[in-house]
């Protein structure tokens, strides 16, 4: 069947042929007719053999009082100055003499007015009800446990301050010295920002008084404070969390030693290198530590107060 | 059944029309020639191109199919007024009698409403629903299309090519000509404002008649005030000025008073909202001394990003002067006049914390704080012991309007902060961290609660012995709150794993400055699509139904389903677009559904002019069927026309008549092969030679 168009054109080549031949023979000589006649006759005879019709288809288809309770009475309904008690007696005295001292100065002189200073057992009491925690550092002491350490980094995180002193008079923050040796042993572990000797402008030189350095029974140590971030997001943290407060402050000038006073306020122990200034100012130094760490940032803020007084108006 | 003839050649038809001009060639010199035989031997040539053209006898197997009329019902809000409805329906029933006598014919139904499942729409989209709807029908069996609207259409092709078919559309509409309607139409509205500024918003009142020099009265309402009115002009810009008067939504109404015979008064109203914004909020916090819990508080003022807070600390009574110089001293004196009397009202808040009378602040400037608080303002008292002495804050003309009476006994004992059954449902403690609802709370001990009785106020929190622990209370246009307890503190500092400090304090702080979020009953809408939602927060057991307003006018009473702590919801599906207005008791809010700036209601009078360049292209025509009342005048005769151009009269309206039909099967017969051909060519051929050898 394929060949069937072939053969309907060589049929019609034939025919085509067969007319030039007519057309030349007819102006002189002539073909032997028969021959092409007889081929276009069977090529003429195979196209036309019959075919059956194309088949097409479809077109679509409540309960009694413990003593831990009587102590958390004791200390929360009261501002309690702490110190912890390290175990050795006579720093232990010293300390509750010192911290006893400077209540007394803060209720002659300032609106806080603070109960007896109390002993905390940093391993067992609770620690949240102090705002300050005194710990002057034994030369001797011992690291901490992991649960007393994550105990003391809550606080300081919640906004406790932890005053320590080392109570050599050393000038350096060297880790040299055995005091030294001794606080790292006893909260090197812990995660402690970046340290910096107190600036010009810290909030603890105007929190109370005004002050430029911070005297104990030693002078010339200096105050240590948590440095402040350089990087922007870690102090937007710190601002929103403590309200930027250091949670942390250094000294070597044995602070409690200068504000230990007697039954009669007589002081104690003489400091060095002497003189009732420098104890006055010691004092000042405790008092401004403890409205820091009352008030936080109270002061710096002040500084902005007047302008905002001065939009209130418009 | 039907037959015709069909070629399937057998070689290319260009291949074939180069040899037909080729073999023309040649006869046409044969004949120039006149060589004898040139006649049969043309006639056998055709012959010959003719079998190669292979002719057959096509046998279709036929179908007739129905035509198909759409008519599109305009179901739009602009459909809904002046008694279209019924004058619509009554068309409808008509139309559908008559296309029913007519026989062959498939109706095509399409309602077209002014709401689209996204929610995108805006006005009447007739042509977008009816090439949705006429997807599946091939346009040789579209007989026409007839729209039953009132002739405000918004995606009128701008041709007739575009519409995709080949028939006639006919609008029947359903008003008058010439009728007459008022609207107001919203220029400029502003969408947020500072609380306490004024805004404007533009109006204009538009008659279709055109500008008029007679005064229009217009109505003007604050959420919540009686109605103000004034006369405007027509066709003149208005400046309505709207007070900001609190956080936010403001809700205005402004009505043009209703003209003699205009269609509809919907559309003389509109309802907007401004949204108050408040600028930073002003605290003011006292600290009566430093103590333990102070900086909990500067904390939690300080850490939020919307109050801007001025703290005075007492840090030295003045009975406790000492010899000091002055400039060795970081004291700066309480700038007492300028807060407490010539800028006390400048303060949203003003907290006092653990503060005593210790003659820092004269009593004059506690009796401004309370007049401070009736005029608007807010109090907020953070008491520790100090409340239940001799020198309390409540002793002074402060203590008119304190919502707690100190008995002079103070409660230390441990206990847990609890809240009260109302404190379960007030937004201030509702849902507070740590709560656990029936259970014991899961946060800290405090240690301290000052006895005291509640005094024109209400408790949400209760301490040791049930005494009140949280107590707030309005005065006058103000707000006063108590926390009879300085031990939120320990909550802070973590004591027993602390508890939610900074929720409580902020909420109620914010509660106290009057943030809209913590308001005790609150009714609220939200849309989504046309999914309409309402929140009724309340402290109530029980509360009214809510009455929902629709653009159109038409009002609807639901019941809300009672949920958790106090809070009420109801959703539901609406069907009309703008602004939705919803209403319980004194509350309203308002709630724009779909699209704002809805078309459907800017224009209403019936009109044929945006249809009739497609009707008239496409042969169709416009007929008014309205009447007076709501009934329609008889629809025009129906009539099936076979062609032409114009399909339409003053009384008939003509669908054309497709005689579309289906093919089931096709049989092909060959025409010019088999023995018949051969005789017949080699009879011609040979007939050919003879003649040319004679």
């Amino acid at each position: 069947m394929a060949l069937e168009p072939w053969l309907y054109l060589a049929a019609l080549a034939l025919f085509i042929a067969d007319v030039l031949a007519m057309l030349v023979l007819s102006s002189g000589w002539r073909l032997r007719r028969p021959a092409a006649a007889a081929g276009a006759a069977i090529l003429l005879a195979l196209a036309f053999l019959p075919q059956a019709p194309i088949p097409a288809g479809a077109e679509e288809e409540p309960k009694a009082a413990t003593p831990a309770d009587e102590f958390a009475l004791k200390a929360s309904l009261q501002t309690h100055l702490a110190y912890v008690i390290t175990g050795d007696p006579a720093i232990d005295r010293t300390s509750e003499e010192g911290l006893s001292g400077l209540s007394k100065v803060l209720r002659a002189r300032t609106a806080l007015e603070p109960a007896d200073p109390m002993g905390v057992d940093i391993e067992r009491d609770e620690l949240a009800f102090f705002p300050i925690l005194y710990w002057p550092v034994r030369e001797d002491a011992k690291p901490l446990s992991d649960t007393t350490l994550a105990k003391i980094d809550a606080f300081m995180k919640q906004g406790g301050l932890i005053i320590f002193d080392t109570r050599d008079h050393d000038t350096e923050l060297t880790g040299a010295s055995t005091q030294n040796k001794a606080l790292t042993r006893l909260v090197g572990q812990l995660d402690i920002p970046p340290l910096e000797p107190v600036p010009e402008n810290h909030v603890l030189t105007k929190s109370f008084y005004l002050m430029r350095s911070f005297p104990g029974r030693f002078d010339g140590g200096s105050l240590w404070v948590e440095a402040e971030p350089q990087d922007e997001a870690e102090r937007t943290e710190r601002s929103r969390r403590t309200d930027g407060v250091s949670s942390i402050v250094i000294t070597s000038n044995d602070f409690a030693g200068a504000w230990a006073l007697d039954e009669s306020n007589r002081p104690i122990y003489p400091t060095v290198p002497g003189g009732e200034v420098q104890r006055e100012m010691a004092f000042r130094a405790g008092v401004n530590i403890v409205m820091y760490a009352l008030t936080g940032n109270y002061k710096a803020d002040q500084v902005h107060v007047p302008a905002l007084l001065e939009r209130l108006g418009q | 059944m039907s037959w015709s003839v069909e070629f399937i050649p057998f070689v290319p038809w260009p291949v074939l029309w180069a040899v037909a001009a080729a073999g023309l060639v040649l006869l046409a010199l044969l004949f120039w020639r006149s060589r004898r035989g040139a006649v049969l031997r043309a006639l056998s040539f055709v012959l010959l191109l003719l079998a190669i053209a292979n002719p057959h006898l096509k046998q279709e197997d036929r179908e007739p199919l129905n035509d198909v009329v759409a008519v599109v019902v305009d179901d739009t809000q602009s459909q809904a007024i002046a008694g279209r409805t019924q004058r619509t329906e009554g068309i409808r029933k008509d139309l559908e009698e008559k296309l029913k006598a007519i026989p062959n014919l498939d109706v095509r139904w399409v309602h077209s409403t002014s709401t689209s499942a996204d929610g995108e729409r805006d006005g009447t989209m007739l042509f977008t629903d009816l090439g949705q709807a006429l997807a599946d029908v091939p346009p040789d069996r579209l007989s026409g299309v007839i729209a039953i609207t009132d002739g405000e259409v918004h995606d009128v092709p701008g041709s007739a090519s575009a519409l995709g078919f080949d028939a006639p559309v006919h609008a029947l509409l359903t008003g008058k000509p010439d009728e007459f309607d008022r609207r107001l139409q919203v220029l400029s509205a502003p969408r947020f404002g500072i609380v306490g500024s004024s805004q404007n918003i533009e109006v204009k009142v538009v008659d279709t008649a055109g500008p008029s020099a007679a005064p229009v009265k217009l109505t003007v309402t604050h959420q919540g005030q009686a109605p103000t009115t004034r006369s405007v002009r027509v066709g003149e810009k208005v400046e309505v000025p709207v007070n900001i008067e609190h956080a936010g939504p403001n809700i205005v109404e402004i009505e043009a008073e209703a003209a003699p015979g205009e269609l509809t008064t919907v559309n003389n109203r509109a309802v907007l909202t401004v949204e108050g914004v408040r600028e930073n909020l002003r605290v003011l916090l006292v600290s009566g001394e430093p103590h333990a819990g102070e900086r909990t508080w500067r904390n939690m003022l300080k850490s939020d990003a919307s109050v801007d807070l001025v703290h005075f600390t007492i840090l030295r009574p003045p009975e406790k002067q000492d010899g000091t110089p002055i400039n060795q001293l970081s004291l700066i004196a309480f700038p007492t006049r300028e807060l407490f009397q010539e800028k006390l009202d400048q303060f949203d808040l003003i907290i006092f914390d653990r503060y005593q009378r210790r003659g820092v602040l004269p009593l004059l400037y506690l009796e401004n704080v309370a007049r401070y608080v009736e005029k608007g303002g807010a109090v907020l008292v953070s008491a520790g012991d100090d409340y239940a002495s001799p020198l309390s804050l409540y002793r002074s003309p402060l203590g008119q309007i304190l919502p707690a009476v100190p008995s002079g006994r103070v409660v230390e004992e441990p206990f847990k902060p609890k809240l009260t059954d109302l404190g379960e449902k007030h937004p201030v403690t509702t849902e507070l961290p740590g709560s656990n609802g029936d259970k014991e709370p899961s946060w800290g001990r405090w240690f301290r609660v000052v006895d005291a009785d509640p005094r024109d106020a209400e408790v949400l929190m209760k301490g040791a012995q049930d005494s009140p622990l949280l107590v707030i209370g309005q005065r006058g246009q103000g707000r006063v709150g108590m926390i009879l307890s300085d031990h939120a503190w320990l909550w802070a500092r973590g004591y027993e794993g602390g508890g939610p400090y900074t929720d409580l304090l902020r909420r109620l702080a914010h509660w106290l400055m009057k943030e809209p979020d913590l308001e005790e009953e609150t009714l609220k809408a939200t849309s989504r699509g046309q999914t309409l939602s309402i929140e009724r927060h309340s402290i109530k057991d029980e509360i009214e139904p809510v009455t929902i307003t629709a653009p159109s006018g038409k009002e609807d009473t639901v019941t809300l389903d009672k949920g958790e702590h106090g809070l009420w919801r109801k959703s539901m599906t609406v069907s009309e677009q703008g602004v939705y207005r919803v209403a319980s008791g004194k509350l309203a809010s308002v709630v724009t559904v779909g699209n704002a700036n809805a078309r459907e209601l800017a224009a209403v009078t019936a009109t044929d002019k945006v249809l009739s360049p497609l009707l008239e292209e496409t042969g169709g025509g416009s007929f008014w069927l309205g009447r007076n009342d709501a009934e329609a005048k008889e629809i025009p005769r129906l009539v099936m026309l076979r062609g032409g151009h114009v399909m339409h009269g003053d009384d008939w309206l003509g669908l054309h008549k497709r005689d579309a039909y289906h093919v089931k099967g096709v049989r092909l017969f060959p025409l010019f092969t088999g023995f018949l051909a051969l005789g017949l060519l080699l009879g011609l051929l040979a007939a050919t030679w003879f003649r040319e050898g004679h």
